[in-house]
């Protein structure tokens, strides 16, 4: 979405829905032989958003801010029993919730 | 892998007004392959038909959240951090296409408040992500799909390191 657009400048804004789908983690449990379990996580959804200052210095220097924001969640996971020489230990990852906010500075070069 | 497909709709100037995005990830090797596969396939057109090459440097920091909840909705653990992050990449842009072909680096370290596998309340998770990804957009349609890939399987260049040190 165009908020703002001269010669030179343009700032937009995007917002984007996620959903996640097949979505699995796989946890290292070798310290106590029981191998690397990979278990399926319930999907959910997440939201995501964007803005973007661009502006030229000349006709082939440029300069770019951004920030993005993105959050999600899963749902826990199916509950699995591994099992070693010794023992069965049943293993499940709980639920979750992820927050990303990235911010940078690009400077571009147009051949 | 993600894709994203988009929506925009224009006014009589041709300025897009509304944009709305679904951004669906997965993992499935079968969606991999056949996503990789055609994300070479239509780089290869798009270069072909670029009427405007970018090279791009950027900087970049992540401030990343992240927390496990019990079925009660009471807080597990937290993993809170700051990664500061590189990129490069080259974006080629022609009427109906734009191609944006990236390798980013990310490395730091994120507190983690919780308690872990050997019992201790709090530690340090150092990450390493490094990828590669490409995103190409075709600009001319109201219904625009949009993919951004990983292709670990072909190339080997995404690694992702989570280590607890």
């Amino acid at each position: 979405m165009g908020l703002f657009s001269s010669q030179r400048t343009v700032i937009r804004a995007d917002i984007g829905l996620t959903r996640s789908i097949f979505s699995k983690v796989q946890i290292d449990l070798r310290d106590h032989n029981l191998g690397k379990p990979v278990l399926l996580l319930k999907d959910n959804f997440g939201a995501s958003g964007k803005l973007v200052l661009r502006h030229m210095l000349n006709k082939t220097h440029g300069l770019t801010l951004f920030l993005n924001a993105s959050y999600w969640e899963f749902g826990k996971s199916d509950k699995r029993s591994i099992q070693n020489n010794i023992e069965t230990v049943p293993v499940q990852e709980p639920m979750s919730q992820t927050t990303i906010v990235e911010f940078g500075a690009t400077y571009f070069y147009k051949f | 892998m993600q894709i994203q497909v988009i929506y925009r709709r224009y006014n009589c100037y041709n300025q897009p007004i509304t944009i709305k995005t679904l951004k669906l990830m997965y993992t499935h090797p079968f969606f991999r392959r056949f996503f990789s596969f055609l994300l070479f396939y239509l780089s290869s057109y798009s270069i072909c038909i670029a009427a405007s090459t970018e090279a791009i440097i950027s900087t970049k920091y992540l401030l990343i959240e992240h927390a496990n909840y019990n079925i009660y909705g009471d807080r597990l653990n937290k993993e809170q951090g700051r990664i500061p992050g590189l990129q490069l990449a080259v974006s080629s842009t022609s009427k109906r296409l734009e191609g944006i072909a990236s390798v980013d680096i990310y490395s730091g370290n994120v507190p983690y408040d919780g308690k872990a596998t050997n019992g201790d309340f709090s530690s340090t998770t150092s990450i390493k992500l490094n990828r590669f990804s490409y995103r190409l957009m075709k600009s001319d349609l109201i219904v625009t799909p949009n993919f951004t890939a990983l292709l670990p399987l072909v190339t080997g260049i995404e690694i992702f390191n989570h280590k607890a040190i």
